[in-house]
């Protein structure tokens, strides 16, 4: 009997729809002034009623999709219960018995396959700031973020080690990113791990412990975090000893984790259907329809873009880690060469804000612009030929027009001549 | 005979976040009892064990992605109705979690 | 003007004939809310702007503004929030709470022009059936001091029967607007789940909560909900359908068939029996078929009522924390600890598929075999309260025995049909009311049967002699 690792991921996602889950309130809360956006139906207030956001609901179900994951037809929201001081109803509003999706699946470059369990959609809670006044600890509540819509991803315990769980997070950032449906910034906490960590038998015979890691603000810490800690029970274990079933925080400075909270008996969620919500039902139609509104996966657009730009793998990797970048590369391609704008664009040497405004940097004019120079003026090309050489002048500034002034003149007429004094034009 | 016994109303006083007395806690052991011993009957119905939710025939009732301005409460009104407040925040006892 | 000779429609009439204003009105009302409430208890806080608001109202009229309730006084339950003034839900936990926003119903009759005299009492929370649980003062019945007036819209009953005001709201969670109806002899309406927003109304239990009218007569009780009743996007669970002047079509030459359902009846007092047979005879008199059937889940519906709606109670009130408002929860008083508690075990662990999931099973059953039913009779005709009204105190001991007051009430929200409480002949000098349960949005049919029983009575002629 071999014990091997067994980690499977807890990913929450901070959707970025332009308002909340279940108000009208802004849904961006990051930097705000504390308590500025409620209603109430974010801050709890007696009487206030949810009603859930559209939007919300197609794009989890679209991260479902991504996942490869089947789709409930008829869903509900349920309310999950628990006292704490940044829950402003004393409980949450998310789905129990029936998730948007289910059973999904996320393939990692060895060919392994991560089963995802389920994706969800929630809200998110208040937040608290823990301070001392006057000698007194205290805690502080902001609600901006009450309410937020929170996607749940949910995966079996396929992972066993900590670098099978980056790439798995890193590919998952890049799914979502490339649907446009959050920032997955992990500082910001729109994209927040919780792994959860045992030595067992396999993932379905687990061990009858697992320890939750929490605060874990990147990738890198969460690879660590779960390297140490797999080292940390195996120790354990070697000399016979269970570990603990706990929560356990994660200290970058010493790369460590340490315990934070001790289960002693798993917490009793009083889960029941939100009456104020009816149940969501779909037809297979529109999830057909939410299906095709699916960017290509980012794998498939990398390779499109090697195939057809020529792109170095990792120029095109960059590119398509960016949905912006990616964005800004497919509208412009055209006017500058490919290759040299994906470079300016990974490189950052480039204002994704603006069309691209290259002074004399190209190297090269691309050959159709000069084909298509000739072609529209041949009375002027005829001049030329016939000795008024002075017309060169003309057709430089018509490239230069062409290209947006991105070409050297001295260029442009070195090309223009090699041309004229070259084959003839076909027509 | 008693179902509830102080044990358990101590356990659901705890989930409930209810602050109970000890003559209440002994009070409602009884009553609890009494109550839910009644409310037990309801085992005799034979019913389709499907899982059911509370709603009548309504679904999909969703609202589009929009601000909405009208409901938003200023940060003052938000805090009106603490007893304690700080900078904007709402104040309680220290959390550790 | 005498108020106590008052109607919703009469007092219209004497504002558009001008012979009175709003403010005299409104004024007559509160003198009589200044003589009476000190003993009746029947409102929580009256407005000090009650005044200002009418002479708002009668400024509207004198520009020639036409609204449905402009002018009027009535009084919301202390559950509807209002940001004009404080609302308690009768609890002292919320004793100083402001709202930061109106319910959608006090919005509504804003907007109709009403005048909101005060806000009434009720059990807190809407925790009773008797009016007894409150920390604002026990309502007496103006009809018989000593008694109770049923709940939890207690407040509100007691103020329309003692002409304290013209018309109230209730919200009927498993009875509580038809309760008071019937002990007040007022009439207490239980609309369609979904015909009224619950938006902004302090939730008790958010699957059955059915914001309604008391009134005197069913007349007025038809007007008033159909300012009341519509879609609401901030309530999901609110319909889409239109809302009919239901008082603008109370007279039908359609004959009805009426159910009798046995469960409503077994065990059922034998005085309680004859004015209730009486009541039927007389309808049978106008031509209406009777048809006697039986509903089986009848029987479990309290036990069925009891594990969901106070799971949802203890679920809607886990957002009193002390933290945004109000003061911490010791300050609930000890029936709602007692629902809370019920409600948390019946949902938690280990017991939810004994309690609570066989409940809401049962209630899917009990809804069936309601619709089933409804479609062999247009209304089931039957009692309200399986006892009269009681002395105040009387019954407070058993916990169980106050529950099985709403044995007849809870059916109705548990399917969420529609049921009214119409005042019929009195039991052992007490007031009496009986109930007419419809089929889902079919008010209308309702009101219209309500509306001939009353003709058969006329008991809102009968006004208490106050102490």
């Amino acid at each position: 009997m071999k014990l091997q690792p067994t980690i499977g991921l807890e990913i929450h996602v901070e959707l970025k729809t332009r308002s909340k889950m279940f108000c009208g309130c802004p849904a961006e809360h990051f930097a705000k002034p504390a308590n500025s956006q409620t209603c109430p139906v974010c801050l709890g207030l007696p009487g206030a009623l949810p009603v859930p956001n559209r939007l919300a609901i197609d794009w989890a179900i679209m991260i479902g999709l991504a996942l490869d994951c089947q789709v409930n037809l008829k869903s509900t929201f349920d309310r999950k219960h628990y006292f704490y001081p940044d829950l402003a109803k004393g409980f949450q509003i998310t789905q129990y018995d029936d998730p948007f999706s289910f059973k999904g699946q996320l393939k990692l470059e060895s060919g392994k396959v991560i089963r995802i369990t389920r994706v969800h959609l929630e809200e998110d809670t208040g937040k608290l700031l823990h301070k001392t006044i006057d000698g007194h600890k205290l805690t502080l509540v902001d609600f901006n973020r009450s309410g937020v819509p929170l996607v749940e991803i949910v995966t079996e315990p396929d992972i066993s080690s900590g670098e099978e769980a980056k790439e798995f997070l890193k590919k998952l950032r890049d799914i979502l990113r490339s649907l446009g449906v959050s920032d997955c910034d992990m500082e910001k906490g729109s994209m927040r791990l919780e792994p959860n960590i045992s030595w067992s038998l396999s993932a379905d015979k687990l061990a009858d412990y697992k320890v939750e890691i929490k605060n874990l603000n990147s990738f890198r810490f969460a690879q660590a975090g779960i390297d140490y800690e797999l080292k940390r029970q195996k120790a354990l274990l070697d000399k016979g000893e269970m570990p603990v079933q706990e929560t356990r925080g994660y200290q970058p400075a010493t790369k460590a984790t340490f315990s934070q909270r001790v289960k002693e008996t798993a917490a009793d969620y009083r889960y029941f259907p939100e009456p104020d919500i009816p149940p969501i039902v779909l037809t297979k139609a529109y999830v057909e329809n939410l299906r095709k509104q699916l960017p290509q996966l980012p794998e498939i657009v990398v390779q499109e873009l090697v195939k057809d730009f020529h792109l170095s793998l990792s120029t095109a990797q960059l590119l398509v880690k960016d949905p912006l970048k990616l964005a800004y590369f497919i509208q412009y391609n055209r006017q500058i060469d490919a290759q040299t704008l994906a470079n300016l664009i990974v490189n950052k040497k480039i204002d994704l804000s603006h069309p691209p405004q290259l002074k004399t940097t190209t190297e090269t004019v691309d050959p159709k612009i000069i084909d298509q120079v000739l072609k529209e003026n041949k009375d002027v090309v005829v001049k030329y030929k016939a000795g008024k050489t002075s017309v060169m002048g003309f057709l430089v500034g018509q490239v230069m027009r062409q290209t947006r002034g991105q070409v050297d003149p001295k260029l442009a007429s070195q090309e223009l001549l090699k041309r004229l004094q070259g084959p003839a034009l076909k027509s | 005979m008693s179902s509830i016994s102080p044990k358990l109303v101590k356990h659901i006083a705890k989930l409930a976040n209810l602050p109970l007395s000890a003559g209440q806690i002994n009070k409602f052991s009884s009553q609890l009892s009494n109550v839910l011993d009644f409310m037990g009957q309801l085992s005799k119905l034979k019913i389709d064990p499907k899982k059911a939710s509370p709603h009548l025939d309504l679904t999909n009732v969703t609202r589009e992605d929009k601000i909405d301005t009208s409901r938003i409460l200023t940060q003052k009104q938000a805090l009106s109705q603490a007893r304690k407040t700080h900078q904007g925040y709402f104040l309680v006892k220290a959390i550790f979690s | 003007m005498d108020v106590t000779e008052l109607t919703l429609k009469s007092a219209q009439t004497g504002l558009e004939q001008n012979r009175f204003t709003s403010v005299e009105l409104t004024q007559s009302y509160l003198e009589r809310i200044k003589k009476y409430n000190p003993k009746y208890h029947a409102f929580v806080t009256v407005n000090p702007q009650a005044l200002v608001e009418a002479k708002a109202a009668d400024q509207l009229r004198a520009k020639g503004k036409k609204l449905p309730l402009l002018g009027i006084p009535l009084a919301p339950k202390d559950n509807f929030l209002y940001s004009k003034m404080r609302s308690t839900a009768a609890s002292k936990l919320l004793d100083n709470y402001i709202p930061q926003y109106d319910s959608t119903v006090v919005s509504k009759l804003k907007a109709a022009g009403a005048v909101v005299i005060g806000k009434t009492n009720l059990d807190f929370w809407g925790h009773g059936s008797s009016g007894e649980h409150t920390d604002y003062g026990i309502p007496h019945n103006p009809y018989a001091f000593d008694r109770v007036t049923g709940g939890s819209s207690s407040g509100s009953g007691t103020a329309v029967a003692a002409d304290l005001c013209l018309m109230g709201t209730g919200s009927d969670t498993g009875g509580s607007n038809r309760q008071p109806g019937s002990y007040c002899n007022v009439v207490g309406v239980k609309p369609t789940y979904g015909r009224v927003s619950r938006y902004g109304v302090i939730a008790m239990a958010s699957s059955t909560d059915s914001m309604g009218p008391l009134t005197k007569t069913v007349e007025d009780a038809a007007k008033f909900l159909s300012v009341m009743a519509g879609h609401d996007l901030l309530d999901a669970t609110t319909v889409k359908l239109p809302v009919p002047h239901y008082h603008l079509n109370l007279e039908t030459e359609r004959k009805f068939t009426l159910g009798l359902i046995a469960e409503y009846f077994e065990g059922l007092d034998k005085k309680y029996l004859k004015v209730i047979e009486a009541a039927v005879k007389k309808l049978e008199d106008r031509g209406h078929q009777v048809k006697r059937l039986s509903i089986p889940a009848v029987k479990y519906a309290y036990p069925m009522y009891c594990l969901t709606v106070f799971a949802e109670i203890a679920s809607n009130l886990s957002r009193f924390d002390g933290i945004r408002y109000g003061y911490d929860r010791d300050a609930f008083g000890e029936e709602t600890k007692r629902r809370i508690m019920i409600g948390t075990h019946s949902a938690s662990s280990g017991y939810a598929d004994k309690y609570y999931n066989q409940a809401m099973a049962g209630r899917k059953m009990l809804t069936y075999q309601f619709k089933q039913a409804l479609e062999t009779v247009d209304a089931f005709i039957g009692p309200v309260f399986p006892f009269p009204p009681f002395k105040i105190g009387e019954r407070e001991t058993d916990p169980l025995k106050m529950y099985l007051s709403d044995v007849l009430t809870v059916p109705a929200n548990l399917t969420g049909n529609p049921a009214v409480s119409v005042p019929i002949e009195f039991v052992n000098g007490l007031p009496n009311g009986l109930q007419i349960i419809c089929k889902h949005f079919d008010e209308q049919t309702m009101f219209q049967i309500a509306h001939q029983v009353e003709e058969d009575y006329q008991m809102y002629k009968l006004r208490p002699k106050l102490v």
